[in-house]
């Protein structure tokens, strides 16, 4: 597990410097600027903004603000924002709690959805159950989430009035029983579209392993249905399913950005809206550095989990 | 896919749009029904926020400062009406009460007499040693403060007792009064110290304000909570805390009021103005803004717009009564230049541009732009005139209005191209003046000056005049009015150079930027607020009606 985790990390170094450079390159490339939302201030005058310009650092060549960067990080520096000042790895780090909330509790209960569906779409392949399923499922991947969003708002807080229509918390001690009112619009939201993509996807490799001879080897030894279905069927099909969902998290823990801005929910996705409005590049690059790790942390937990699953790429592994 | 799987999506889907379509008007029809929401009181008041602070550093942060204004005072603040009244001084220094005085060398003074019995909330008397202190780390090179403006004219402050703080001038500077509407830094508790690094101070500041910040939890929102001796009296503030959540979707943040679950919304976009008059228990406040909408007419780079005659046909060209009765809902009036009735420089008495298709179209022919084509776009020596019109993509309004304007020019022979752009790019547009035409708004300053924005060499970096407008008389008075501290006299300097400015036709100035926001019906005390002040600027007055 431990070479295994060198190996990835010395794999992707590379890729991260690279796609750093180019993110950098981009982020100064757009139109704006961290000092934009200081130009529409009346007050600001132009000695303000060349002071302020150099205090951020921002009026040095960009080679040379990329090469700050990098040396800050690698010293295990990821600098300050620009927007409040702080550190950059202190205002991610406390945004992890709530994104990983959300994510695991949607993830779970997008699995939680996806593997029954893909289970009965595979089984009654090309009749009626199957068609209303893939039917739903494009629905959901075609719904964009905002608009989800914005209509589970619509129904469950404000026409019906169970549920609060955003933010993470009451800010009264609400208990763990509050708490769980103010994940279930997001979870949900953020499900739909995942179980959506996984039972699409589950769904195609079951087709593919149902036919396979050793199920149908198993099905001829007198194999209860079910237990040959989940068995033999369902377990190989896991594994190249498990790599996708794990990459699916890793995105969307660096960063729910719809589902987490409509919902007002304080976890990355809405810092990285917020940062990527106020041009706050430290926080930006900081995001990348997040997010490759959170892929190459994914991608292990995948090969480990595979391993688990799967007998020879446990040997290959090893 | 069969007929019946078909038949299945299909239903699924009509239903999904039908549930979705209803919703517009929906909201409004019942009392509001809430799984968390309870209704306003003096115990707690909850406001829905646009954006989180950068910070709770007044002269730091660079967005409003509603949340700032509960806790930190200045020394005067604007009203409702924009007039400048005292807070933590006494009065307002002007020539008349002799605080303030010319001297013989070009500079003035300035007295500021403090009122007695402030302390902070630490109850360390609120003194003249702060305001000296204030101008003092201000124009230390070492902290960053937004803005420097006015500052960087004072030579130095004497505190002849702890009450009375003179700053003297280095040169006139007409919004002197306005100097200390951010409040003062609390001396004991910050000299010597790297006020940027200061996360104490910058994250709940001490002040004297009738709240202090309790909790901010970042991502969430700012708990303020009532302080017991707020130097009004102890019976203030009547409400014991007000929670600003932050929801940065404006449909999230209209949609939390229509649950419940936040009563106070700032700056309802007038595009669900009518949803939220339709919620039970909320009144919508609309006041007069101080910001302009207008369409700026880059002369530097649109060779045409040079032309007054082309400037003022454009202007004649477009029908305002009709774009704010028919896309605003009559929620914005019409105005004629960039001084806004609410201030007390305002006059009305400038040129106007009645809407008049023949009259523009006259204009146009006389300046020597005629179809010679027939492609319906006028042209001139080969070129024709034709132009972006930029503007802010996501406004809903601004978007509407944009296709306003191009049509309207299209009737007289005017090519106008709208292209959106985000929020935040547009200002690196504007500031290198990288644009033909742009729809936007200026958020005026309380002081009503203009120099900044139409003085000849205030082009970008130096300032904002982005029609690139270039008139010597313009600028001459401009410059008088800054030097001039006697309002009678400043006023008559202003009212010339609004008069200069609408025959100049620089703009096409539209209509006032209207403030709405949504308050409960319960809520007394409320007045709204056109400045940067907010509309917290009397939140000790606010009470909540049993």
């Amino acid at each position: 597990m431990g070479a295994l985790l060198v190996r990835r990390v010395g794999a992707a170094l590379p890729l991260v410097l690279l796609v750093s450079v180019a993110y950098f390159a981009l982020l100064h490339a757009l139109p704006g600027g961290p000092l934009a939302a200081y130009l529409s201030s009346p007050n600001v005058r132009p000695e303000d903004l060349a002071r302020l310009e150099r205090a951020l650092g921002l009026d040095r060549p960009l080679p040379e603000q990329y090469l700050r960067w990098l040396f800050g990080v690698v010293r295990g520096d990821w600098g300050y924002s620009f927007v409040d000042g702080r550190p950059v790895f202190a205002r991610l780090l406390e945004r992890v709690p709530a994104t990983l909330e959300l994510v695991g509790a949607g993830l779970s209960l997008a699995l939680l959805g996806a593997l029954p569906l893909a289970v009965v779409s595979a089984e009654r392949r090309d009749r009626t159950a199957d068609h209303a399923i893939r039917a739903a499922s494009a629905a959901g991947l075609a719904l964009p989430v905002f608009w989800t969003a914005l209509l589970a708002q619509l129904v469950f807080a404000i026409w019906l009035g169970w549920l609060p229509s955003s933010g993470r918390s009451g800010f009264a001690s609400t208990g763990l029983g509050g708490r769980l009112q103010y994940l279930v619009l997001p979870a949900f939201v953020l499900a739909i579209s995942q179980v959506a993509a996984w039972s699409r996807y589950l769904r195609a490799t079951l087709v593919g392993t149902l036919a396979e001879s050793w199920v149908t080897a198993a099905r001829a030894r007198g194999g209860a249905p079910w237990r040959v279905r989940l068995r033999h069927a369902l377990r190989p099909s896991l594994v190249p399913f498990l790599t996708v969902a794990l990459l699916d998290a890793a995105l969307l823990v660096s960063g729910a950005v719809v589902t987490e801005s409509v919902f007002a929910w304080p976890g990355l996705g809405a810092l990285f809206t917020d940062a990527l409005a106020r041009r706050d590049y430290p926080v930006l690059m900081g995001f990348l550095l997040f997010g490759a790790f959170a892929v190459i942390a994914a991608n292990v937990i995948a090969d480990v989990a595979q391993g688990w699953l799967d007998p020879r790429v446990r040997e290959r592994l090893a | 896919m069969t007929r019946r799987g078909m038949h299945l999506a299909l239903v699924a889907f009509v239903a999904l749009v039908a549930a979705c379509g209803g919703g517009g008007e929906g909201g409004g029809r019942d009392a509001p029904r809430t799984a968390s929401g309870r209704g306003p009181s003096n115990e707690l008041l909850i406001v829905g926020y646009d954006r989180e602070p950068d910070t709770m550093n007044r002269f730091a942060t660079h967005i409003l400062e509603d949340i700032q204004t509960c806790v930190v005072e200045g020394l005067t603040v604007t009203d409702e009406q924009m007039r400048v009244i005292p807070l933590l001084a006494e009065t307002v220094p002007t020539l008349e009460n002799g605080l303030v005085t010319l001297r013989r060398d070009g500079g003035m003074d300035v007295t500021w007499k403090l009122r007695p019995g402030v302390k902070w909330h630490d109850g360390v008397p609120h003194t003249a040693y702060d305001v000296q202190f204030t101008v003092a780390a201000i124009n230390d090179p070492k902290w960053n403060p937004e803005s420097t403006d006015g500052f960087d004219r004072i030579t130095s402050v004497d505190v002849p007792d702890s009450l009375t703080a003179v700053v003297h001038y280095k040169e006139v500077y007409a919004p002197y009064a306005l100097q200390f509407i951010r409040g003062t830094l609390p001396k004991h508790l910050l000299d010597g110290r790297d006020i940027d690094q200061a996360a104490d101070y910058n994250r709940a500041p001490l002040g004297t304000g009738p709240y202090r910040v309790k909790e901010w939890k970042t991502g969430e929102h700012v708990l303020l909570d009532r302080v017991s001796n707020y130097w009004r009296g102890d019976s203030l503030p009547a409400i014991r805390q007000i929670l600003f959540k932050f929801i940065p979707n404006a449909v999230t943040r209209v949609n939390q009021l229509l649950a419940g679950e936040v009563h106070v919304v700032a700056l309802v976009p007038w595009d669900r103005a009518a949803a939220v008059r339709a919620v039970p228990g909320i009144t919508l406040h609309q006041i007069m803004g101080n910001s302009y909408e207008h369409v700026t007419l880059n002369q530097r780079r649109v060779t045409a717009f040079a032309d007054v005659r082309v400037r003022r046909a454009l202007t004649m060209a477009v029908d305002r009564p009709l774009i704010t009765k028919a896309l605003l809902d009559d929620l914005a009036p019409v105005i004629h230049g960039p001084i806004q009735p609410l201030s007390w420089a305002f006059t009305e008495n400038v040129r106007h541009y009645p809407f008049d298709v023949a009259a523009a179209r006259a204009l146009l022919d006389s300046a020597g732009w005629r179809d010679s084509d027939n492609d319906g776009v006028r042209d001139n020596n080969g070129t024709k005139l034709a132009f972006t019109l930029l503007t802010q993509a996501g406004f809903t309004t601004r978007e509407t209005v944009a296709q306003a304007l191009q049509r309207m020019w299209k009737d007289v022979g005017v090519a106008a191209e709208v292209r959106l752009v985000d929020g935040t790019a547009i200002s690196g547009y504007w500031f290198r003046g990288d644009f033909d035409a742009m729809l936007h708004w200026w958020h005026m300053p309380a002081d009503p000056e203009l120099t900044l924005f139409f003085a000849k060499d205030r082009t970008p970096p130096a300032g904002r005049n982005i029609n690139y407008v270039s008139d010597d008389s313009l600028t001459t008075l401009l410059y008088a009015s800054d030097r001039t501290v006697d309002e009678t006299r400043r006023k008559a300097l202003l009212i010339a150079a609004q008069q200069r400015i609408a025959e100049l036709a620089p703009e096409i100035t539209l209509y006032n930027v209207t403030r709405l926001d949504a308050v409960p019906k319960t809520l007394q005390g409320f007045t709204g607020n056109p400045t940067n002040a907010g509309i917290f600027w009397n939140v000790h007055q606010w009470r909540i009606a049993p």
